[in-house]
């Protein structure tokens, strides 16, 4: 194992993921895993950003909706707070399968590594479910969605394996998926800082955004 | 009493394209208001404007004294707005989406629901992806009517309706407006709105060009004639006053006519007759003969 892990050539190793110093380890070998988990989980969060307000566009809705004695605030808050809730619950219930099966296999000294690993995992969809909110609410219309978040995801995914071979410092400010690496949790037990910020600061204003287009926006007839 | 609509030098363009200019007028309430026009002369703009769902590049739009934009959430309270093409969420139930719209409006409207379906005849436990084009479109009047609005904005209101049902339609408006409701409808029907309406705007390449009583428009409105003669006529022996647009081809001849009628048939009556036919001019005939002929002739 341990030979295989020398020869694999590095990009290889940054595309599947295999940073981790301890690969043999329970945590080593889940944050090798968790990767897989972040990259469904963005796009699902993408899916959910990119569809919910440009739904009602292409579905045609947005006149009867818009018409309807509330205001454009209340309805994006409505629609927020409903996909919020779509990913608390995708985190619940990956929280409730993979949080046992680590730690049957890990000393509970592990926890803080898992927890900070899983919530690597919620973080990361708010992110990606931002962009596409801030989006969808700009957009005129969008025909199918699942190309903008698959193209969005893979897009950052692809950047990131590139950032780690290349190992310019600068790549990673460009890929969500760098904002929580894995190695830095493995090694240190925290997130970098620099890094959490930005992310608190693209979610604030991804979501701002979409309240400004969307207050702002012109609904024209199909 | 304020103005059930009023609108001043309300103007829209997409970029650079013209949706609409300086469109002016005042809508009294309890008045039935006609809004024709053919495709693309900004009578959806018109109506999307006042709804809110654009926003105008200059000029005002007021609906029971309250700005179209800032109070649009206060004002959709009392609008009733039925779409000229009627859109649905996916899966559901007739019942689903008429309890679903009821739910904004701080009323019970169940009883008004069920009244609204059987006069239109809707099947409430169908799903509305398999209804029809017009069964559609009875949704869309059921969904615009049920909170017993002050002010019912209607866009192209009777396209896929069969004529009995365009005439329970009709009489439901008719029974809404005696309630105390103010209509406000487009259309690119003149027939329609003349049956329905008080007073006309007509707008054209975005501009209202006319603004009147129906009672005055049917009085000025034009004929058209066509006849065909037994035997050669002078080409002049039509070219009497009222007459427009006079073409002599061998025996036939054509032309539109406004005025007293009686001058017509004395014409007529001086002549020997092949054929003849004298109908009402569709509205783009209004529009081009009537409107851009007194522009140049003015």
């Amino acid at each position: 194992m341990s030979n295989c892990w020398t020869i694999s050539p590095p990009a290889m190793k940054a595309i599947l993921g295999m940073q981790a110093e301890n690969f043999a380890s329970a945590t080593g070998f889940y944050s090798f895993c968790v990767l897989y988990a972040l990259l469904l989980g963005s796009i699902q969060a993408a899916n959910l950003g990119f569809a919910c307000v440009s739904k009602e566009m292409t579905l045609g809705t947005a006149d009867f909706l818009l018409t309807k004695p509330v205001s454009r605030a209340r309805i994006l808050t409505a629609k927020l707070l409903a996909c919020l809730c779509i990913i608390a619950a995708t985190n619940v219930v990956y929280n409730l399968v993979t949080v046992p099966l680590v730690l049957s296999f890990a000393d509970s000294g592990a926890l803080k590594t898992l927890a900070l690993l899983n919530a690597s995992l919620l973080f990361l969809q708010l992110i990606f479910f931002a962009a596409g909110f801030a989006v969808s609410a700009a957009a005129k219309k969008i025909k199918s969605v699942l190309p903008y978040s698959l193209g969005l995801v893979f897009m950052s995914f692809a950047l990131s394996a590139f950032a780690v071979t290349s190992k310019e410092d600068k790549l990673r400010y460009l890929t969500p998926f760098q904002y929580f690496s894995a190695e830095h949790i493995m090694a240190n037990g925290s997130y970098e800082t620099r890094f959490a910020v930005l992310a608190a600061v693209l979610v604030c204003l991804g979501i701002a955004a979409a309240y400004l287009f969307f207050i702002k926006k012109q609904i024209r007839s199909r | 009493m304020p103005y059930a609509i009023e609108t001043q030098n309300l103007t829209k363009y997409y970029g650079k394209a013209r949706g609409i200019i300086d469109v002016t007028f005042q809508v009294e309430p309890g008045e039935m208001f006609g809004f024709i026009g053919p495709n693309g002369a900004g009578k959806s703009t018109t109506i999307r404007t006042l709804l809110s769902l654009i926003y105008p590049t200059s000029g005002t739009a007021k609906i029971f004294s309250l700005d179209c934009r800032r109070d649009a959430p206060e004002i959709a309270k009392r609008v009733g707005y039925l779409p000229g093409e009627v859109f649905y969420y996916d899966g559901m139930k007739v019942r689903d989406l008429l309890d679903y719209s009821a739910s904004f409006y701080k009323k019970d409207c169940k009883d008004r629901i069920r009244e609204l379906a059987g006069r239109m005849e809707l099947d409430l436990n169908k799903k509305i992806d398999d209804l029809s084009f017009g069964n559609k479109k009875k949704v869309g009047i059921v969904q615009g009517l049920l909170h017993s609005p002050d002010l019912i904005i209607l866009d192209e209101p009777t396209s896929g309706l069969d004529p009995l049902m365009q005439q329970i339609f009709f009489d439901l408006i008719e029974q809404e407006n005696k309630r105390g409701a103010t209509v406000f409808m487009s259309s690119h029907i003149l027939g329609e709105v003349q049956r329905l309406c008080d007073r006309v705007a007509i707008i054209k390449d975005g501009r209202l060009v006319k603004l009147e009583r129906i009672a005055d428009l049917r009085q000025s409105s034009f004929k058209r004639f066509h006849i065909e003669t037994a035997r050669p006529l002078p080409a002049d022996y039509f070219a009497v006053e009222g007459v427009r647009e006079l073409e002599v081809n061998g025996l036939t001849h054509n032309f539109l006519f406004r005025g007293d009628i009686n001058t017509v048939a004395a014409k007529l009556a001086g002549a020997e007759l092949a054929n003849f036919s004298a109908e009402e001019p569709d509205l783009e005939e209004i529009f081009l003969h009537y409107y851009t002929g007194e522009a140049h002739s003015s």
